[in-house]
């Protein structure tokens, strides 16, 4: 057996898990990093939502909703419930990871609405430099870009969506519509598409129907979803018509590209990341001695001071939703540590897809340095931290807090690391 | 078109489906009149067995005489859609010694085939089975039967016999004048305008909502809804259809279809017909009997649930026999113009609409017989074909076996198989979406669901409900007013039907869902405000 040491183990290769990894390897704290996968990282769309709605309503930027967020919400736990601590983490969080600034453009205070691959409309703080032009203005013009004969979306339906949206928003003097172009190439799925743009001809062929769309209706902006792999082969297009790329859903690439580099950042700074399968985990005087993971074939023994999980919630495949018994009562467990969470009683979700998600608050209580607790906020296990959306307390899809949770609990989370190891 | 016809049919069920076919095949001018689509009521909503009428042997002998005669017509004339999966009547140690001898006798009564099997032949054929708990067992001629694709066949041949077929028309009112019901006011829920048609008889084969149609006219028809639900899981679990060797109960049959397993059923008398929420009560029933003989059922992967009404007429229940009634309102209530037919299975719908047909065709002097066990429905291809069909089909071999599967020969005339991918659970290219709404009338993402399984497979639409949504978008003007409304509506319905059972994959795929939809999509703040203008009422 393999034996490896460092003073912090990570589990989990999502944006909580990587961007700790990279914190604490700036400071010369030796890191380790496994992971069973790519994380929901890259399943995003690739932009960092802080909290972009409360109560259904919009809001400019996180600073205007923090009051109302409730104490156990993981803004006011690693913020220690002062405003100005969380602005301050923020702040550092950006600051100390400059490489994220190569990708994105924005101001994580202040909330934009972009135009999502739906052509619903949709509040984040930082997003990809590709997708600039997706921002929503009044007076906005816009295509939506699609393909004769590719069924992936249609672009003359998210014209229609982004018409009812703006309704809605009070942005009524905005044009959009759908265009479908022909590049007389069966495109089986617009994935294809950076590679066939390879090739000379094919690309000459999109370009024209770009200066065609462009010619005919002027727009502000040609919207397309992330599907470019180099983002070379888009910003060469930019040079010559406003193509920008919408905040899309897996299995467009912008999360990918996130988690991607994220993914360089870490090994930059020398932190090896393991691919493991099974997980086997040794807990000693409640504590965390060692975890052993079967990578290529081969065991690995990985002993550290502190053990960090960051394996997501019930997409990122931290969490799951066990029946607990034969009468089908469901409990909410980890799935490293099988520590149980909540008892569900007999349904996870509400009946309406539209309504809150009782299971959405759900995820490890935590205390301000971030150690899971119980009930009666004693750490469950004295050298196990978390970060990232493994912690409860909050409803993503209500508050639009998607990726400003794992960022500001990575972050916050180093710094407590950082005093413990001295 | 003229709106007068010679017979107008209520109800695009099977039952109604069938009845337009065989008439129309008589030569009759037919309409028949959906208020929704076809085969979304108690059709659509059971668990597609083709009966072999051993469930039915003990205490309902008619039915399972009906059930034997017709299980083998219908594997002449729809082969194509048919699973021959064969059943077993399995005898744990949880069910009744003295059943095994009555079945033996039930079955030789009433003409269906069986075979005793040992202990051994059970466990080789189903190796899946409790081994601790088979004690006996027989095997019968079950199959499994795509419900929706039969309504469809039926509704294309009644077409190309001259039928027409108006889905997404609600009757409204009944013209009647002295006693006689000349006609119908319908409502195009579509369109939203009324429209007026006429005809010398009416057939209200609207099944669990007959009692709702007889209130319109002041009649009482008896019908008593009673509702089943059942569990689709992800995978075959068995290879043949799996009875319980007991009287008919909840929980007591495993249903292979395509590649999923449908565990069914319970039976609770319900008022509203409209009521589809399966209850937690019953979903333990179902899971604590199905597992009596397949332990891991509490680990394998639902997909969803569904619940639909039983068209019972008279009396309710288990206790209610399931052969079908035709009610003469001449002869019950001095109404002339209007029958009604109720009950029956989905295996015997066409025994039912030929003996539907012969008293409306006598009551209109017409002379010709009904063709219907003689014809086979379109799409029907001699397996030996196959082959030759593979080739002919220019897609990749499962692709294109999937779809001779669902629509057998029509898959090659149609070229159904053509166009790239738009669900990639179940393998539906472009050219079976847009056939669909071409020339099978679907209308909204559900009707492209009953036409292609697009949507059926584990993640239940996640990836291609945006698609499908483009492409009717693209097909159909009017659908760009509606494409919100049936989106949401979608949603709403495909959610309600797995969160009762959400748990591990189902759990993690729900929320990858809500994910999607509600905080990327943002779909939830749209849904929220459209309530709050009041534009969006649910459906």
């Amino acid at each position: 057996m393999i034996r490896r040491r460092s003073d912090v183990l990570i589990i989990g290769s999502g944006a909580a898990g990587l961007l700790t990894a990279y914190y604490l390897a700036k400071r010369n704290i030796s890191v380790s990093v496994i992971t069973k996968g790519y994380g929901a990282t890259a399943m995003s769309s690739g932009c960092f939502d802080v909290l972009g709605m409360l109560d259904n309503t919009f809001l400019e930027s996180f600073i205007d909703g923090y009051e109302q967020l409730p104490d156990n919400h993981p803004y006011k736990i690693v913020s220690m419930n002062k405003l100005n601590t969380l602005i301050n983490l923020f702040d550092s969080a950006i600051n100390e990871a400059k490489e994220l600034l190569t990708l994105y453009t924005g101001d994580i205070k202040r909330n934009i609405k972009v135009i999502t691959f739906f052509g619903s409309i949709k509040p984040t703080a930082l997003i990809q430099k590709s997708m600039r032009g997706s921002i929503l203005h009044h007076d906005g013009n816009y295509i939506f870009l699609g393909f004769r004969n590719v069924y992936d979306y249609n672009p003359n339906l998210q014209a229609k969506m982004l018409l009812s949206f703006a309704k809605i928003v009070g942005y009524t003097g905005i044009r959009a519509r759908g265009e479908k172009i022909n590049l007389e190439i069966n495109i089986p799925s617009i994935q294809f598409l950076p590679v066939l743009l390879r090739k000379r001809e094919i690309f000459e062929r999109f370009i024209k129907a770009l200066e065609r769309v462009m010619n005919e209706h002027s727009p502000d902006s040609i919207l397309i979803p992330p599907i470019f792999d180099n983002i070379q082969d888009l910003e060469e297009i930019q040079k010559k018509a406003p193509l920008f790329e919408t905040p899309s859903p897996t299995p467009y690439r912008a999360g990918l590209r996130l988690n991607r580099l994220l993914w360089r950042m870490v090994e930059k700074s020398n932190v090896p990341i393991f691919h493991v399968r099974e997980l086997k985990v040794d807990i000693k005087d409640r504590a965390v001695s060692r975890i052993i993971a079967i990578s290529d074939e081969k065991e690995i023994e990985f002993i550290s001071n502190s053990f960090v999980l960051a394996t997501g919630d019930l997409v990122g495949g931290g969490l799951r939703v066990v029946n607990e018994d034969k009468n089908l009562n469901k409990a909410l467990i980890d799935t490293v540590f099988g520590l149980k969470i909540t008892n569900l009683g007999k349904s996870a979700f509400s009946d309406d897809i539209f309504d809150k998600h009782y299971l959405n608050k759900f995820g490890f209580k935590v205390n301000e340095d971030l150690q899971p607790i119980n009930e009666s906020n004693t750490s469950l296990l004295d050298n196990l931290y978390v970060a990232g959306s493994i912690i409860g307390g909050y409803d993503m899809n209500e508050e639009k807090s998607g990726l400003g949770i794992p960022l500001v609990t990575s972050f916050k989370l180093y710094k407590v690391l950082e005093k413990e190891l001295g | 078109m003229s709106n007068k016809f010679d017979v107008i049919i209520l109800g695009g069920g099977i039952t109604g489906m069938g009845i337009a076919r065989d008439l129309s095949m008589r030569g009759l001018s037919v309409l028949l009149l959906e208020r929704n689509d076809i085969a979304s009521g108690a059709t659509g909503r059971s668990h597609g067995l083709l009966h072999s009428g051993g469930r039915y042997v003990v205490k309902d002998p008619e039915s399972a005489r009906e059930c034997a005669v017709e299980n083998k017509v219908l594997r002449e004339i729809a082969g194509h859609v048919i699973e021959s999966t064969g059943g077993l009547f399995i005898r744990t140690i949880h069910d009744p010694v003295d059943y095994v001898e009555k079945f033996e006798r039930g079955c030789k009564e009433t003409g269906v085939l069986c075979e005793r099997l040992t202990i051994n032949e059970i466990l080789e054929l189903e190796p899946n089975l409790h081994r601790d708990v088979v004690e006996d067992g027989f095997f019968v001629n079950d199959g499994a039967v795509d419900p929706f694709k039969l309504t469809l066949l039926n509704m294309l041949d009644a077409m190309n016999n001259g039928a027409e077929i108006f889905t997404y028309h609600e009757v409204i009112d009944f013209i009647v004048k002295k006693k006689q019901v000349l006609g119908v006011i319908v409502r195009d829920k579509i369109k939203g305008h009324l429209r007026e048609f006429y005809s010398d008889i009416i057939v209200n084969a609207t099944g669990a909502w007959g009692g709702n149609i007889g209130r319109k006219l002041g009649l009482n028809i008896p019908t008593r809804p009673s509702k089943g639900s059942l569990i689709v899981f992800s995978r075959k679990i068995f290879n043949m259809v799996v009875n319980r060797l007991r009287p008919p109960s909840d929980g007591d049959i495993f249903v292979p279809s395509y590649s999923t397993t449908i565990l069914g059923t319970t039976s609770i008398d319900v008022n509203n017909p409209d009521n589809f929420t399966t209850s937690h009560q019953e979903l333990l029933r179902l899971y604590n009997e199905g597992s009596k003989i397949y332990p891991e059922l509490y680990d394998v992967r639902p997909i969803r649930t569904f619940a639909g009404p039983r068209p019972l007429i008279g009396s309710s229940g288990r206790e209610a026999s399931r052969t079908f009634t035709i009610i003469d309102h001449e002869k019950t209530d001095e109404l002339l113009g209007l029958v009604t037919i109720g009950g029956g299975k989905l295996t015997t719908y066409r025994l039912m609409a030929e003996k539907l047909s012969d008293l409306v065709s006598s009551k209109l002097g017409a002379s010709r017989t009904c063709r219907t066990h003689k014809e086979p429905l379109p799409g029907y291809y001699d397996p030996i074909e196959i082959s030759r069909m593979l080739r002919k089909s220019k897609s990749f071999k499962s692709h294109a076996l999937r779809v001779i599967r669902r629509w057998g020969s029509l898959s090659i005339d149609k070229a159904l198989y053509s166009g790239n991918l738009v669900c990639y659970c179940e393998y539906v290219s472009s050219g079976e979406i847009k056939y669909s709404i071409q020339e099978a009338k679907a209308r909204t993402i559900g009707d492209l669901m009953r036409r292609t399984r697009a949507t059926m497979g584990p993640c239940q639409g996640q990836n291609c409900i945006f698609k499908l949504a483009g492409l009717l978008f693209d097909e159909r003007e009017e659908y760009r007013e509606l494409f919100l409304r049936d989106l949401v509506n979608h949603l709403r319905r495909r959610w309600s039907n797995t969160v009762n059972i959400a748990e591990g994959a189902l759990a993690d795929q729900d929320a990858l869902f809500l994910y999607i939809f509600s905080y990327l999509g943002n779909m939830n703040y749209l849904v929220r405000k459209l309530n709050e203008h009041g534009g969006n009422s649910r459906d």
